[in-house]
């Protein structure tokens, strides 16, 4: 049986990426280690998260994904 | 084909806010637990340190009632064994060594995954690298003081995430833990029992790990 390696980091390195935003290859772990480390966005101590709006649950799911997310090209296809 | 990635500026206070109003969208703590699992499952399991970082975000910008309606999905959760998730690959499961779809996770295969929460994900994380890049002892105390807050503000998923991770640190053959995280796990179940402050238990956490790394520099015999 054949088995195709897919864990070699100059085609599936993209994963390991997975926190960093869209960078040059050799900044994306830097970015990427920044980006769950960092939280200078979380200074101060005020609330501003209260419950008064609502959401169905796909649309919250979508905001979230919207807020903190962006799609990039995986170079596949 | 696209992957998500983390923007370089996430909004994580709407991100919060998203959660929160998707949690009050409902009207069952079933349905809010669903909410969780959409979130998280939308993310996906290689931006599940995304999900931690939501949970996180919750507690620091929300406010009391915000951070309770979070707390009680996150019983229910427990409860229920639906607590959001990501698979880990065991212990010594060398070819499974990081989150699925990551470079070097095997294919994505996960084999001999484990599932784990956020808490139990910030221990294993910061004594085993699991996302392809190690977790700042800094960044740790960060995010486990604000999960383990916003945990504690539900009594109800206190005790129940209390009881989860001393199961999980005291069954020997559950095979995600070594011993530095099962240490790690049961220190933090320690203090969600005891009521204690979450950054203490936080710190007291990351001085456990600290002290490990400094034993283990010394010490030859395979781990």
């Amino acid at each position: 049986m054949n088995t195709i390696r897919t864990d070699n980091a100059s085609i599936s390195g993209v994963w390991s990426r997975d926190l960093s935003a869209v960078a040059p290859q050799g900044a994306a772990h830097a970015r990427g280690s920044q980006a769950f480390g960092d939280f200078s966005a979380f200074a101060g101590d005020d609330a501003r998260v209260g419950v008064s709006g609502r959401l169905d649950m796909d649309d919250a799911a979508r905001a979230v994904a919207g807020y903190l997310t962006e799609a990039r090209d995986n170079g596949f296809g | 084909m696209t992957d998500l990635i983390i923007k370089a500026e996430p909004d994580w206070v709407a991100a919060a806010q998203a959660l929160v109003d998707g949690l009050n969208g409902q009207t069952t703590v079933d349905g809010r637990v669903t909410v969780l699992q959409r979130i998280c499952d939308s993310l996906g399991e290689a931006l599940y340190p995304g999900f931690v970082k939501l949970l996180a975000a919750a507690a620091r910008f929300g406010d009391e009632l915000a951070k309770v309606l979070v707390a009680d999905a996150l019983a229910r959760a427990l409860v229920t064994d639906r607590l959001p998730s990501v698979r880990l690959p065991a212990w010594g499961a060398a070819a499974f060594s990081g989150l699925p779809g990551m470079a070097g996770a095997g294919g994505g295969l996960m084999a001999n995954a484990r599932s784990v929460g956020p808490l139990e994900f910030l221990c294993v994380w910061l004594t085993r690298d699991v996302v392809g890049q190690p977790l700042e002892d800094e960044a740790f105390e960060r995010a486990a003081g604000l999960v383990l807050t916003l945990v504690t503000a539900s009594p109800e998923a206190a005790r129940l995430y209390a009881g989860k991770l001393a199961g999980d640190a005291d069954n020997p053959i559950e095979g995600l833990h070594n011993r530095q995280s099962r240490r790690l796990v049961r220190l933090m179940a320690e203090g969600l029992a005891a009521k204690a402050a979450p950054a203490d238990t936080a710190r007291i956490v990351l001085e456990a790990a600290r002290a490990d790394r400094g034993q283990d520099r010394w010490n030859f015999t395979p781990r």
